[in-house]
């Protein structure tokens, strides 16, 4: 497959899930080589949606290189929440429907509820970015009820339930045997960005804008002559 | 013939998409960094300011100094909509005693006009250059909808801080080049049209923090004003309006802060500590003719647009320095009729006689 190839199904795979068209499920759970491309919606959509909320790079005053390998790393970051998604709705799914899909086919799938988060670069307009930043996040939810209609083949109700009980464990798993993840994601930040992704952003304020404040005092009054 | 004009819609939906996403990252870069001065990380600031108290008062200091930041259709800090300059200058001969200063872009935290040194400085130039010969050029709405997106930054409770932080400090810089002393307590007045208004009120937050306990207010002439933190950090806020002037009434519609059921917005407590004054121009718009800096519209009792602003805008300047001490945070929100206003005349006597009183109570400090 050639890069122009690649990019096409990427496109392809975004599209048909931004569209809710459920034949990409059909497809993706089908053939196996599809997941290079499933994954390539969530890497960009996590670097999309980082490019959103970059705020806490800038103030956290991170370099231009650093800020492009965040980006990577938020992607990567991405995909591993959503693959954490997919094995949770997967043993849910398991669970209450009796139906087993296998834990490939169901990250695969996963992954395309990324597709919206491929916009989350506009998260970054003033103002409205907040707001878009929900639809976002709606639209995702959207696609993910579609997917687990499809894999276990419920209702709405059934399907929300599911999704439900999946949010209420990504909470009890993060409280208790996810804090060495977490605390695993804080250090590979400080270490490759040099930036924590839970800083005290009004300490920095503060900080920074004491250094700006003072070096034009200084400049100022030293070229009115001391 | 349809699928043209689809077309084209998709094209300034996307056009306006691009700006609003590029909008922060000017002030975002220059705080980080990216772009601009780097940060400074000497501790200068405590030791000069004590060296400057110690000496005499330069010899073109003010008693009170007037930032004056333009409406979003400027290119510059100096390069500000045609009917302004007129005004600043009557403004300023009404205020023997003060400087307006008018040499702050508030639309960028660097203090860079758009004709500076940008990469679209050319295009920005080539516009500036039309607006003498056609006023009303549709090429002068890019730079109102630039502008504007940097109100909207400033607005924005995530880049606010930043953005406001870097106008306050080219207000500083300014106020420094213009003479003045830090740790002098030489009050400080913004005065923010449109959507300088924003920003006035955004940057007084910093501002204050520089200022430390300098008399501080601003003052929003039809300026588009969420209900940001800096109403906090200032002693007074009035916001002067003309009552055909829509544009300015969309400050209490599009930020929910200031909908009367936020009570716990930083615009509702401000507005219970008494900090702002509503004013009442008259019925004027807020650009071009018929708007508050208008000087061939009249009012029914013969007086220009310009005048009426003129009198308001002076006569609230030079009160705050008469009213006894204690009484400026007394002051509750209000419309402040127009029969209060004092003649151009008396004004001008008036503010001698307050930058006179002002003296005084410094020298009595």
């Amino acid at each position: 497959m050639s890069v122009i190839d690649y990019l096409y199904y990427l496109w392809q795979a975004i599209w048909n899930s931004l569209i809710f068209n459920p034949r990409v499920y059909e497809v993706v759970s089908e053939y196996p080589q599809t997941f290079w491309v499933t994954l390539g919606v969530a890497l960009v959509g996590g670097a999309s949606l980082l490019i959103g909320q970059s705020i806490v790079l800038f103030v956290n005053q991170v370099t231009p290189a650093r800020f492009l390998l965040s980006m990577v790393l938020n992607g990567l970051q991405f995909a591993i929440s959503l693959l954490i998604w997919a094995v949770l709705l997967a043993f849910l799914g398991d669970l209450i429907f009796r139906i087993d899909v296998p834990f490939v086919v169901a990250t695969r799938i996963m992954f395309l509820t990324a597709a919206p988060m491929v916009f989350g670069f506009l998260v970054l307009i003033p103002y409205l970015g907040l707001t878009i930043q929900k639809i976002l996040q709606v639209w995702s939810l959207l696609i993910t009820l579609q997917i687990v209609n499809f894999q276990f083949s419920t209702n709405i109700i059934q399907s929300l339930i599911v999704v439900g009980l999946g949010w209420l464990l990504t909470v009890l798993l993060g409280g208790t045997i996810g804090r060495p993840i977490t605390a695993l994601r804080d250090y590979i930040w400080k270490t490759f960005i040099g930036a924590s992704l839970d800083a005290d952003i009004d300490e920095i304020y503060g900080r920074i804008a004491k250094q700006k404040v003072e070096g034009v005092t200084r400049q100022e009054l030293e070229a009115r002559g001391g | 013939m349809v699928d043209l004009i689809l077309l084209l819609i998709i094209g300034v939906v996307l056009f306006l998409l691009i700006l609003g996403v590029l909008a922060p990252l000017e002030s975002l870069g220059w705080y980080a960094g990216w772009i601009g001065e780097k940060v400074d990380e000497s501790d200068t600031l405590d030791a000069l300011s004590d060296i400057e108290k110690t000496k005499k008062p330069l010899p073109n200091e003010m008693e009170h100094y007037i930032v004056y930041l333009s409406g979003i259709g400027s290119f510059t800090g100096s390069s500000i909509p045609m009917e302004e300059p007129p005004f600043l200058d009557a403004l300023q001969k009404n205020l023997p005693g003060s400087i307006v200063i008018k040499d702050v872009f508030p639309y960028s935290v660097t203090n860079v006009g758009l004709t500076g040194e940008r990469l679209m400085s050319r295009v920005w130039k080539r516009i500036e250059a039309m607006r003498p010969v056609n006023p009303n050029s549709a090429w002068l709405y890019l730079v109102v909808i630039r502008n504007l997106f940097q109100v909207a930054v400033s607005a924005d409770k995530r880049y606010g801080p930043v953005y406001n932080l870097g106008v306050a400090k080219e207000v500083w810089r300014t106020l420094l080049r213009h003479g003045y002393r830090p740790g002098s307590k030489k009050p400080v007045t913004l005065i923010g049209t449109s959507g300088g208004g924003q920003v006035s009120v955004g940057s007084a937050t910093y501002l204050s923090y520089i200022l430390e306990d300098t008399p501080l207010r601003v003052v929003s002439m039809g300026g588009v004003v969420s209900s940001d933190e800096g109403l906090l950090h200032m002693d007074h806020f009035y916001h002067l309006y003309g009552t055909l002037d829509s544009t300015q009434a969309l400050g209490e519609k599009v930020f929910p802060g200031r909908w009367p059921g936020a009570v716990n917005s930083v615009w509702h407590k401000a507005e219970a500590e008494g900090k702002i004054s509503m004013i009442e121009l008259g019925p004027f718009g807020h650009t071009g003719a018929g708007s508050m800096f208008d000087q061939g519209t009249k009012m029914p009792d013969g007086r220009r647009n310009f005048d009426v602003t003129l009198e308001k805008l002076t006569n609230v300047l030079v009160t705050f320095y008469d009213m006894p001490e204690g009484e400026t945070s007394a002051i509750s929100p209000k419309v402040v009729e127009t029969g209060d206003v004092a003649p151009a005349d008396d004004v001008a006597l008036t503010a001698n006689v307050a930058a006179s009183d002002s003296v005084q109570q410094d020298e009595d400090g």
